[in-house]
């Protein structure tokens, strides 16, 4: 068609559109004449009319929204670009979306990468690009990727720069990552092999600037190609600018800015240096499958880079040689003046380190095996175990220290000479390697330095914020209970070390005070959902510093850190600790739910506060982590002893008991290695069934799984003690006074051992010196309640009413209420005992008093009918109280009695 | 800054229309990335992307793009490359899917509701987009007529003003233009 034909045409069609239909036909045919194609031409495309109502109206929203939802338009297959003949999208990127294209001219296939335009617009930097790419070419080196060709193409729709380098069959280091772990050895040899491709660009002033595992290519065959030389230079907005904008996952790597240098991170020139920084992150994120420097923003990454040092290797990777730790270190010192000052520095230091490994390889298929050695077949680059049990195997003759750990994700598993037989999936092994370490590390230790004390002082809550007490308690709490768990080692207990809350301590004196050779201390800060805590493991000796860490962790990260932090010091603290060849859990195991983790630690935290109220609210803590974690074990384990703790105060027996055995029973169906578990299915034995040798089975498997459970250790200790048996209560006892010096309970345990087996005097000696503890505290009333006792038994009646007046005043217990009925009693003044006696049963209307009060006021009075009245109903009623009926003093006037005998027989004592 | 200033734009416009043809070739990528970022913008915001307006585009890039005192006639030269961009941009799509369909690589995988009307509209962007080469080498200034109202999304009394036209003349040709292109589309069906 012409442009006149086409007018002519245009004409008809609007003078026809503008005429009545009915008269169109005729007016069209005199217009055209006798052309009768003009004709035929008009009248098709009014044909055409009636759908032309809509028809093009509305834009092409649809597509429209598609085609323009990638940010950088891509061109697509079969597009061709100068002699480039694209085929299909290798990968996109910040700099632009690299394609396989088929180079027309010389048949090969080469990969082509688009710039975006907003890369090339400074033609400054497109020239100085330029000129770096020449330069690299030029070097021709094997790690390096070849560019065939810089160029242009100009399209109507603007300039197009592309980069079309050789074409590298394989995959990005990146995908390799994603894919699983690596071998130490490969991990190696990629990092040597791009250090050696830093150092020839480096030797030609050319730096790289975006070292990143997207840009190193791994061949089939090994090889390894760096892309991307001086690409970076092209980008114009290197620079982050909206810092807190950018929320990852935490852990995971997040773009560009995870491999910044700290001069890059602050916008300032870079040199080859920054490369190595970048290299260095390289290498910690194939070691452990961390980012050295992470955080939940941006921003958070940044102020990582410049401020923060790593975590060590070991933390994640334990097996790791240590030269490894003081590369990667070197690598990513904030100062570049620290780094290695050139690639071949750090190319030579690699070198040798896999050098060594191959050479002890070879040394031990000669049988030379030197110790602790590592393999360069070793899996690394392993997620951690989150929040996993570890398991300890400690052996006595210094030989391998083995940490083992059932994992969620994939875990590798170091063979050794001798193959442990232990299930590859679930286990992580910190090999040999880790006594190896640790020798190497401490050295020739003098056999003086070994610890076998330890305390854990109380965090400090570093804001003052009594919001988080819990969490500065929680968190010490839980790494003394993982630490308690070593056998070799004595951890001082909660009851000691919290005294210490508040205060300003030297180690060196502490070390002094407690009898111990370590010290862990730490800080808790909170900024809304992230927690700092430093850590720090000191020796005692002279005040150094053996460990220290600073965790920065989102709230949601709190139960695996506890179990990270107790992993850390176990495995700093094993090489020093005595030996002893037995194997326990580490770090009771709490679900990976923060929100149950924390209800947990603030249960505990108002546990320990010892009031009722705080203990009501403890327990409905705890029934809420349960709620969210069905198969919480330890929190069920807490119920379990809210329960046990209530049943003799606050709740008939007969309701908390059930209770107690219910929770209890839930927690070991989950996890039978719960000491807390197993503590509180002895008292339901203890207390509520009366079974003596369940319980004492139940008190020894809590004491095996926790032997520094100090808890435990005090309820067995009142077991033995109801069964006669006083030389081993007495033990206990001791053992308990040297974990837990400074806590009144050990003391209270003595004075009672003292009491029941008839020594008053050394008794209230005892109980004076413990008084002097508790005074002024809510436990008092029992130290003066026993004082008072003691004392009358003593036949001290006005001091023994005294003290007992004294416990009353603080807390007036019905169990203290009857003593003193009985001390009146016993000191002549059967009035005023009867007078309480009256009370009692007047409050029994009320609720529940135990039987065992009021037969204990008729002992006083000499009432023996009635006393073993009450004692039978106590008996119905299986009042834990009637337990002492073996040993307590004041029914010895009963005890050739044969309703007492058949009591005594009932409760599965011996007369 | 990569965000070219309007000052910038405008100077390019002005030259481009004084003759220097290499102006164009720098003004083009400006004016594409600006219209691909303003659409990611949209539609961050409007999820479902049904609602994409490319005249809201073309408008917003003229807005941000160019000095607001500038002329008509740069106006329309503006106009007229926008528009031209748009049409690109959504025909290389629309091919691109239609090759994927035809067996060839796919390469945007989506399961939205806007699919199968994406869908349709790419067939019918292609026929488009052939029937307006064809109508461009016997009237161009109609064919640019259709690419201002339909791909930058200008009304008649803008396409008017861009031209330097008459109401009536633009919507005149307008209608023609869209008998013989739906003969052309249907002819090639």
């Amino acid at each position: 068609m012409t442009p006149d034909r086409w007018q002519q045409i245009k004409d008809l069609l609007h003078a026809a559109t503008e005429r009545d239909p009915a008269a169109r036909a005729a007016w069209l045919a005199a217009q055209c004449g006798d052309d009768v194609a003009l004709l035929q031409e008009v009248e098709a495309l009014l044909g055409f009319e009636p759908q032309n109502d809509g028809f093009l109206e509305s834009p092409p929203a649809a597509v429209a929204a598609k085609a323009l939802e990638n940010r950088t338009a891509e061109l697509l297959s079969g597009h061709k670009l100068g002699r480039y003949e694209l085929q299909s999208v290798l990968g996109r990127g910040g700099m632009g979306t690299v394609y396989r294209a088929q180079d027309t001219q010389l048949g090969r296939q080469v990969a082509l990468k688009l710039l975006p335009r907003r890369f090339t617009l400074d033609e400054e930097r497109v020239r100085r690009f330029h000129q770096e790419a020449r330069a690299i070419s030029a070097l021709n080196h094997p790690n390096i990727l070849t560019i065939h060709e810089i160029g242009e193409t100009v399209s109507a729709s603007g300039a197009t720069h592309f980069i079309a380098t050789e074409f590298v069959e394989g995959r990005t280091l990146r995908a390799a990552l994603r894919e699983g772990s690596l071998t130490l050895g490969t991990v190696l040899d990629v990092i040597i092999q791009t250090a050696a491709a830093l150092a020839a660009a480096h030797q030609s002033g050319i730096v790289h600037r975006d070292i990143k595992p997207e840009n190193l290519m791994l061949r089939p065959d090994g090889l390894v190609k760096v892309l991307d030389f001086g690409l970076a230079k092209l980008s114009l907005n290197k620079t982050v600018t909206n810092f807190s904008t950018v929320h990852t996952n935490p852990g995971l790597i997040m773009g560009t800015v995870s491999y910044m240098s700290p001069e890059q991170a602050r916008g300032l020139e870079v040199d080859a240096r920054s490369d190595i920084f970048s290299l260095g992150v390289v290498l910690y994120e194939m070691l452990t499958a961390r980012a050295p420097f992470d955080g939940a923003t941006t921003g958070d990454v940044l102020v990582s880079i410049l401020e923060r040092e790593p975590l060590p290797l070991k933390r994640y990777a334990p097996q790791l040689p240590a030269v490894l730790q003081k590369i990667v270190s070197r690598a990513l010192a904030k100062e570049r003046e620290q780094r290695y000052q050139q690639a071949s520095e750090l190319l030579d230091a690699l070198k040798e380190l896999k050098q060594e490994l191959e050479l002890s390889a070879r040394l031990k298929r000669a049988g030379d095996t030197p110790a602790g050695q590592v393999s360069l077949s070793l899996r690394v680059g392993q997620s951690a175990p989150n929040d996993a049990a570890v398991n300890t195997v400690v052996n006595t003759d210094d030989a391998p220290t083995v940490v083992t750990a059932p994992v969620t994700k994939p875990a590798f598993l170091r063979r050794f000479a001798q193959p442990l037989k232990l299930p590859a999936i679930t286990l992580v092994i910190l090999s040999v390697a880790l006594a190896g370490w640790a020798l190497h590390r401490y050295g020739q230790r003098p056999s003086g330095e070994e610890i076998h004390a330890i305390a854990v002082l109380p965090f400090v809550n570093a804001d003052a914020d009594p919001q988080i007490e819990y969490l500065s308690d929680g968190l010490t709490e839980s790494l003394m209970q993982s630490l308690q768990q070593l056998p070799a080692l004595r951890v001082m207990a909660r009851g000691t070390v919290f005294t210490y809350k508040g205060r300003e301590v030297d180690p060196r004196q502490l070390g002094k005070d407690l009898q111990v050779q370590a010290v862990v201390t730490g800080r808790v800060q909170r900024q809304g959902e992230r927690i700092f805590v430093t850590v720090e493991l000191a020796n005692t000796r002279d005040g150094t510093q053996l460990w220290g860490e600073r965790y920065q962790k989102l709230l949601a990260d709190l139960p695996t850190l506890q179990a990270e932090i107790a992993r850390e010091i176990l495995i700093k603290l094993q090489p020093l600790l005595r030996g002893g060849t037995v194997q326990t859990q580490l770090a009771p195991s709490h679900p990976a739910n923060s929100e149950a983790y924390q209800l947990y630690l603030r249960g505990r935290y108002l546990f320990y506060q010892y009031t009722r109220a705080n203990q009501e609210k403890a327990l409905e803590l705890f029934q809420q982590a349960v709620a969210l974690e069905p198969n919480y074990a330890l929190a069920h384990s807490r119920i379990a002893l809210v329960y046990t703790e209530f049943a003799s105060q606050y709740l008939p027996p007969s309701e908390a008991f059930p209770k107690a055995r219910a929770a209890a029973l839930l927690a070991l169906a989950q996890d039978d290695g719960l000491a807390e578990a197993h503590l509180a299915l002895a008292q339901v034995k203890h207390f509520s069934d009366w079974d003596w040798a369940g319980a004492e089975q139940e008190y020894q498997r809590a004491l095996t799984l926790n032997p520094n459970f100090t808890d435990a250790i005090n309820y067995y200790t009142g077991m033995l003690i109801k069964q006669g048996r006083f030389a081993e209560a007495e033990r206990q006892a001791q053992r308990s006074q040297e974990l837990d010096p400074l806590s009144p309970q050990p003391k209270h345990l003595l004075a009672e051992i003292l009491y029941y087996s008839r020594q008053y005097d050394r008794a209230i000696a005892q109980l004076n010196r413990t008084l002097e503890l508790s005074q002024g505290t809510t436990r008092a009333h029992i130290e003066h309640r026993n004082l008072g006792r003691a004392l009358l038994l003593h036949r001290q009646y006005q001091s023994g009413i005294s003290e007992l007046r004294q416990s009353l005043a603080i807390n007036r217990h019905d169990w203290t209420l009857s003593w003193l009925g009985y001390g009146y009693a016993v000191a002549g003044q059967a009035d005023a005992a009867r007078a309480l006696q009256r009370e009692l049963h007047a409050q029994a209307k009320q609720r529940w008093v135990s039987s065992v009060y009021r037969a204990r006021i008729c002992l006083g009075l000499g009432e023996r009918d009635q006393a073993l009245t009450w004692l039978k109903k106590a008996y119905e009623e299986r009042s834990d109280h009637l337990l002492l009926l073996g040993v307590e003093p004041i029914y010895d006037p009963l005890r050739n009695d044969p309703r007492f005998i058949e009591l005594l027989r009932g409760i599965g004592l011996q007369p | 800054m990569s965000i070219p200033s309007s000052v910038n734009v405008t100077q390019l416009l002005l030259a481009w229309r004084n003759g220097e043809a290499t102006a164009l070739d720098e003004l083009t990528p400006l004016v594409y990335d600006e219209l691909h970022k303003l659409a990611g913008a949209y539609l961050r915001h409007e999820r479902r992307g049904h609602t994409l307006q490319t005249s809201g585009l073309v408008n917003e890039a003229f807005v941000r793009l160019i000095d607001q005192q500038v002329d008509w006639q740069n106006r329309a030269h503006f106009f007229g490359i926008a528009a031209q961009m748009m049409r690109r941009i959504l025909v290389d799509y629309a091919r691109a899917r239609q090759a994927a369909k035809r067996g060839g690589e796919e390469i945007h995988v989506g399961l939205d509701e806007a699919l199968d009307e994406a869908e349709a509209q790419s067939a019918e962007l292609v026929a488009l987009d052939d029937a307006l080469s064809s109508l461009a080498q016997f009237d161009p200034r109609q064919s640019r007529i259709v690419e201002l109202r339909y791909f930058g999304g200008l009304t008649i009394q803008e396409a008017a003003e861009v031209m330097g036209l008459s109401d009536s003349t633009i919507e005149r040709e307008w209608n023609t233009a869209r008998l013989w292109l739906r003969r052309e589309m249907t002819n090639s069906e």
